[in-house]
């Protein structure tokens, strides 16, 4: 009978050993470790137990914050010895956050591979990472020579439109050139140069005859007045080309000025690009996590929603049926 | 040894694998989505850069069902936007993707999408099965289109009957279910029935004083105008119905009620309204055939 008991106590002993034995284990409590150090320029993004994560993937934690003698702050980080390998000199630390209302979390990367193994109780560079305020200080110049740059737009559009400006003077100009030629002065050009030059042929047919002086007369007044047609036509198309031609050169040169302030614009933000593409990935993981945890509210029965079955995602268009009558 | 259990449960504190999506695939519905909207402003240009950066997309996702979605969404835009030449090329490519890859859904869309196509230009094309009762409301919308432009009244009905029975929510449905109601109207008068007629096209207009769909609203009113003939609703709904098709820039639809008013203003005797009417119906006849938007079959 006492044995019995005994080796009931002794089971049940052993196996609260077992237990703890795995919990240990799994909560890495006998695992070996090291320790690195950073040095950011403040503490208020740690604690003591922070997760220290490699690639999403926890090593170790915060295990003490000190305020050094000159100031300087020293977060010490404990970190599993199995993944000691994967870091090289080089490492960075760094904070992040894990979406919109997940904890800070301490990141560490894997540094340059060609250079070796970081080494026990070694300082690694902090990064801070950039937030959005500091991107839109950085966006700032950008807007303002944006801001410039609709001003020219805005006066190179009134410029264009001044009724009394260059430009619509040298439409009106070229209108009235390009009228001219279809309008009745040419055509009573065309008329009298043909009548002339059947006059000609009168005058060539008929050489021999006495009156051919008189009618090569007749007909050389005709084209003297076909010549007088055209003079001012041609006075009108030098005058005019001349000015519409330096019109458009002030044109052309408004244009390059608009186009120096695009390329300033356009270098500003590739300088700001690098960090558009995070800050935009950042945002849509935010805004993702907040429509699944809002649509999780709607749902709870706390809150008196039931649970809907999930539409299926499909993102095929209605038909566009024409129901006219 | 319960409270060791419990803690041995929370030691082992493994993360969750987070959940992988294929950015591709994200960015596709992104783009359908922003197509989807820019259709409903009638934005087409918007809408059919939107829908091709989508194809793009579902190409370098690398998944058929997606394929398929953008090659049909950017023949369904075609079609709204009255190109039905382009829209052909994009639903048979949509046919074959989803014909390959066993997508029976997309596939009875794109053969409908066509056969609407065909039907209208009164070409001939290949019978479309009857859909399933579990299918979407769209592809029973189109089911139904399809059924009454061939003439098939009890087909007809049935799938409009259908649409309205979907029990989903939202303003795409409620659109399709506003279109059920005008199909039935149109049906309902070709059988005389005047009343079921008028029933249903009161309830077309209110649902798109509901949802704003405007070029429905402005179908209902000319149709309204030949269910309340020789009533004053009858020249305030043709009224309106001009006033929507001249903000809308619908010739046609300009045309038509134009025509009316003209009848109407003859019948009235009424000189002055006639002569504005005829001259406004010539501009508008010039405007038509420069365009040739005087026969030809928009959209199915």
């Amino acid at each position: 009978m006492k044995r019995q008991v005994g080796w009931f106590v002794m089971l049940g002993i052993g196996g609260l050993v077992l237990l703890l034995l795995i919990v240990s284990v799994r909560s890495n409590v006998f695992a070996k470790k090291f320790y690195l150090y950073v040095s950011p320029p403040s503490a208020s993004s740690f604690y003591v137990g922070q997760p220290v994560k490699f690639q999403g993937f926890a090593i170790g934690g915060v295990d003490k914050i000190e305020l050094l003698h000159e100031g300087d702050v020293r977060i010490t980080l404990r970190l599993l010895e199995r993944y000691r390998h994967m870091l090289h000199q080089g490492a960075i630390v760094k904070t992040t956050k894990e979406g919109l209302i997940g904890e800070q979390i301490v990141e560490v990367t894997a540094g340059e591979a060609d250079r070796p193994i970081v080494n026990d109780k070694v300082i690694l560079a902090y990064e801070s990472e950039a937030s959005l305020d500091q991107l839109l200080i950085d966006m700032k110049p950008a807007v303002a020579n944006a801001n410039i740059l609709l001003k020219e737009l805005s006066d190179l559009a009134k410029w264009m439109n001044n009724p009394d400006g260059d430009v619509r003077v040298a439409m009106a100009s070229l209108r009235g050139l390009s009228s001219g030629f279809q309008g009745e002065e040419l055509k009573v050009v065309v008329v009298e140069f043909g009548r002339a030059l059947k006059e000609l042929q009168v005058l060539v047919s008929t050489m021999g005859k006495q009156k051919v002086m008189q009618n090569f007369s007749k007909s050389l007044q005709s084209m003297t007045q076909v010549m007088d047609g055209i003079q001012p036509l041609s006075e009108a198309l030098g005058k005019d080309g001349a000015k519409t031609v330096e019109q458009m050169a002030l044109l052309m040169k408004q244009v390059n000025t608009l186009s120096k302030a695009l390329s300033i614009v356009a270098s500003d933000l590739s300088e700001l690009t690098p960090e558009l593409p995070a800050l935009a990935r950042e945002s849509r993981t935010a805004i993702e996590q907040m429509k699944t945890l809002l649509q999780g509210l709607e749902n709870s029965w706390l809150l008196g929603g039931s649970r809907q079955q999930k539409r299926v995602d499909d993102m095929a268009v209605p038909p566009a049926l024409d129901m006219r009558p | 040894m319960l409270l060791l259990l419990l803690l041995g449960a929370c030691g082992g504190n493994i993360d969750k694998p987070a959940v992988i999506k294929n950015p591709y695939a994200e960015q596709m519905k992104i783009f359908s989505r922003n197509g989807a909207d820019a259709m409903r402003r009638e934005r087409w240009v918007s809408a059919q850069s939107s829908f091709e950066r989508a194809l793009d997309a579902a190409r370098l996702a690398h998944n058929s069902r997606l394929l398929a979605t953008a090659w049909y969404n950017l023949g369904i835009l075609h079609v709204a936007a009255a190109h039905p030449s382009l829209a052909e090329p994009s639903l048979k490519e949509a046919k074959t993707v989803a014909h390959s890859d066993h997508l029976p859904i997309i596939l009875i869309r794109s053969e409908l999408a066509l056969a609407l196509i065909y039907a209208r230009a009164g070409k001939s094309y290949p019978e479309v099965n009857k859909p399933d009762d579990s299918l979407p409301a769209d592809v029973h919308m189109s089911a139904a289109r399809l059924a009454q432009l061939k003439g098939q009244g009890d087909l007809a009905k049935e799938a409009y009957m259908r649409v309205l029975r979907k029990g989903e929510h939202g303003r795409v449905i409620m659109k399709m279910q506003a279109e059920a109601h005008m199909g039935l109207a149109l049906l309902a008068y070709a059988e005389n029935d005047l009343n079921g007629a008028r029933q249903h096209n009161g309830i077309v207009l209110k649902l798109c004083e509901k949802i704003g769909a405007p070029h429905l609203a402005a179908h209902a009113l000319l149709l309204r105008a030949d269910l309340y003939v020789g009533m004053p609703d009858q020249k305030k709904s043709l009224n309106q119905a001009w006033k929507m098709y001249q903000v809308l820039n619908d010739v046609k639809g300009q045309y038509d009620s134009l025509q009316k008013l003209i009848v109407l203003a003859k019948k009235g005797k009424d000189v002055e309204a006639l002569q504005y009417l005829q001259h406004t119906l010539d501009g508008l006849e010039k405007t038509k055939t420069s365009k040739g938007q005087v026969d030809s079959a928009h959209k199915p």
